[in-house]
């Protein structure tokens, strides 16, 4: 529930462990594949972009888990890089200030955008979240823009644990639910 | 002496005893402060129990609207602007309009997403919605009778970019027969900025869009928005009638109504017709509350470059109200002998704390008496405390926002139903309108599709909070209540239970005063 904006380095070591292991379990193509064989094998990327030195960034959102995005990095026709970019490490890089694109650049295509602006008197930009998982825990890296699209709110907030119990469950079952 | 003492505390028992033969256990209930919610993170209920639930995929919604079309419960459900999966098409798209089929609110089916605009985010959405049925909208003609036979249109807001150069807003009609499958039919009007809650009298097919048009010169402080109506009995060919709004807001005006010049813009009209030719207007929306009672009949049929004539009165809501107070909803709910006004306010601040720092104070409803349509008086406010329940601490928006709308028969005058973002959804017994009782309420727990909420104070971030937003309310024709999330906690199916179904079932004394 709690927000922090401070990088946690023990974290991080956690989460490039995790990273690594989930980039093994997820048996991504391997480092030299062609476009087409990265294509082949993963589908269609969520969402592709140019990167400096005539490179090009595939991003894989939501797979293999809800909770990944993966960067694949081209360059000249062959895979170089893989990269789970939902971390600790790169979250702390978000400062305030910095525009959609950057922020686009560094965590790739939000799991959700919502802008909650229903009068033209308040001033509120678009929300991004991406959803991001420590161990079982899970949670949303929650970045807030301004109307100039610039960062004014970056958060890590814990998700709510959905329970089982259908009379305070966090999600309700409708099949537990009494009769109308 | 200790004789007296036995005898005095013998006489206080019975006298005791007597008060609550005489008052009864539901009098002595029913008049009970609500219990405390549970944790923030678990639901919380009290004369309310949930009956059905939907995700609406996560997506933050503004407004629920249930119709009985044919034979089924259809739920109309819309988005602020976003973007989110729909898993019915496997696409990303702009949040828009969601359809549900809710006829067993226990299982409610995802029919369909109608997307919003593409583009910008913050230029997407589509928060209002309204429902005719083509078998009672009127029709001139007989092919035009036969045309909209059995057919169902859907009225939505569609975009919302308040401050872009070249407003790309419109109001458009869905062909919803099908609703698993709506077709788009026409836009009402284009070319717009800051369109938002909308009134269509099914029975006229008048209908009061809220938008604005920038080169048109009109003026608003706060929600630049006014009146623009339209005829829609025929919703392929929609007539325009007039623009409306508040002394001073019109072009070119020279004097003022209300206290800012030009005068805070319209949030969205209710009409009383056909029960009463009036049309109830509140603006300001949070701040700079003004609400007007409107002659229907002269709005409509009168001159309309003349926006003072079709005026009755207007009163603003800050003077006697804690902080600034702005102008939500005003709902009209007609007796016998008395008119009544269950006008809300909006509370846009964070954990009760402004931009500052500073306490803010919540904004909160009232009843009017509006029996005296030249004279309205204030009977009584309608307030949640911040505790128990610690609502300034629990993250979000703790105040008041929309009142239910629907005419409902069986809870009309008798209840009044307020959504009060993380306090959930309130319920009040106003059957006395000069003393209005909490009897109901339901704050839904977050879940992993809350969107947090942070404050920030004087531009620092200070904290971010998973907290509920319920947003609005509305009923269908089985008395069931439904909330929307404005967090994307999803849609909630409510029931009532305990004292809140005793109001709304007593066949009291004072039906023939709701009866008119």
């Amino acid at each position: 529930m709690r927000a922090s904006l401070r990088p946690l380095w023990a974290a991080f070591a956690l989460a490039v462990a995790i990273v690594l292991a989930d980039a093994d379990a997820a048996e991504f193509p391997k480092l030299g594949a062609s476009a087409t064989e990265v294509r082949d094998e993963m589908g269609a990327p969520t969402a592709v972009r140019s990167a400096p030195g005539k490179k090009q960034v595939w991003e894989y959102v939501g797979k293999p888990s809800p909770y990944d995005t993966y960067f694949l990095l081209f360059s000249k026709g062959k895979l170089t890089d893989i990269r789970q970019v939902i971390t600790d490490a790169t979250f702390a890089q978000v400062k305030a200030g910095m525009t959609e694109p950057r922020i686009r650049a560094l965590l790739g295509t939000p799991w959700r955008i919502t802008n909650v602006n229903d009068d033209a008197d308040e001033d509120i930009g678009d929300v991004w979240e991406y959803r991001g998982r420590d161990g079982t825990d899970t949670y949303k890296f929650h970045i807030e823009f301004d109307l100039h699209r610039r960062v004014v709110v970056a958060a890590k907030v814990a998700d709510i644990a959905v329970r089982d119990d259908s009379s305070d469950s966090a999600k309700p079952a409708a099949s537990s639910l009494p009769d109308h | 002496m200790k004789h007296h003492k036995s005898l005095l505390l013998l006489s206080f028992a019975a006298t005791i005893a007597l008060t609550l033969c005489v008052v009864g256990p539901a009098g002595a209930d029913n008049s009970a402060a609500p219990p405390p919610p549970g944790p923030w993170d678990k639901q919380s209920a009290w004369n309310m129990e949930l009956v059905g639930y939907d995700e609406l995929q996560g997506r933050s919604t503004y407004q629920p609207l249930i119709i009985h079309q044919g034979d089924r419960e259809i739920a109309y459900m819309a988005h602020h602007a976003g973007l989110g999966l729909n898993p019915l098409t496997g696409q990303m798209e702009s949040n828009g309009t969601s359809i549900l089929d809710v006829t067993n609110p226990k299982n409610p089916k995802y029919l369909a997403h109608i997307p919003g605009p593409a583009g910008s985010i913050d230029a997407g959405g589509s928060q209002m919605v309204r429902v005719c049925s083509g078998d009672v909208l009127p029709s001139l003609t007989r092919q035009e009778a036969v045309r909209k036979r059995g057919h169902w249109y859907m009225l939505r807001t569609h975009g919302n970019s308040s401050g872009l150069t070249n407003p790309i807003e419109s109001q458009e009609v869905y062909d919803v027969t099908d609703p698993s499958n709506p077709q788009f039919l026409k836009t009402i009007v284009g070319g717009l900025s800051n369109t938002h809650k909308n009134w269509w009298e099914c029975d006229t097919g008048i209908a009061y869009l809220v938008a604005n048009i920038p080169s048109e010169g009109w003026q608003h402080s706060g929600s630049t928005q006014h009146l623009k109506i339209y005829n829609l009995h025929d919703p392929s060919n929609p007539q325009y009638i007039r623009d409306f709004g508040l002394v001073g807001q019109q072009p070119g005006a020279t004097t003022f109504e209300g206290p800012v010049n030009p005068p805070s813009g319209i949030h969205g009209p209710i009409s009383g017709y056909p029960m009463k030719d009036r049309l109830y207007a509140p603006y300001g929306v949070g701040s700079n509350g003004v609400i007007q009672i409107v002659d229907r009949k002269k709005l409509l049929f009168g001159n309309p470059k003349d926006v003072l004539s079709p005026q009755i009165s207007y009163w603003t809501l800050t003077p006697s109200s804690p902080g600034d107070q702005g102008g939500h909803t005003s709902f009209p709910i007609y007796k016998k002998r008395q008119d009544l006004l269950l006008v809300t306010s909006e509370e846009g601040v964070n954990e009760c704390t402004d931009s500052t720092g500073a306490d803010s104070p919540d904004h909160i409803a009232w009843l009017y008496d509006i029996t005296n349509e030249k004279k309205p008086t204030q009977l009584s406010t309608l307030t949640v405390p911040r505790n128990p329940g610690d609502f300034c601490h629990k993250g979000g928006r703790f105040g008041a926002h929309a009142s239910s709308e629907s005419f409902y028969r069986p809870y009309y005058g008798k209840l009044g139903i307020i959504s009060w973002f993380n306090a959930g959804v309130r319920v009040w017994d106003i059957r006395d309108p000069s003393d209005p009782v909490p009897v109901a309420y339901f704050i839904p727990a977050p879940n992993e599709n809350t969107i947090a909420n942070c404050l920030v104070v004087n531009g620092n971030q200070v904290d971010c909070k998973n907290a509920i937003q319920t947003n609005n309310v509305e009923l269908d024709d089985r008395g069931l209540i439904y909330i929307a999330d404005r967090a994307g906690t999803g849609m909630h199916i409510l029931r009532l239970t305990g004292k809140a179904k005793e109001v709304v079932s007593e066949d009291d004394d004072r039906k023939d005063d709701r009866d008119r």
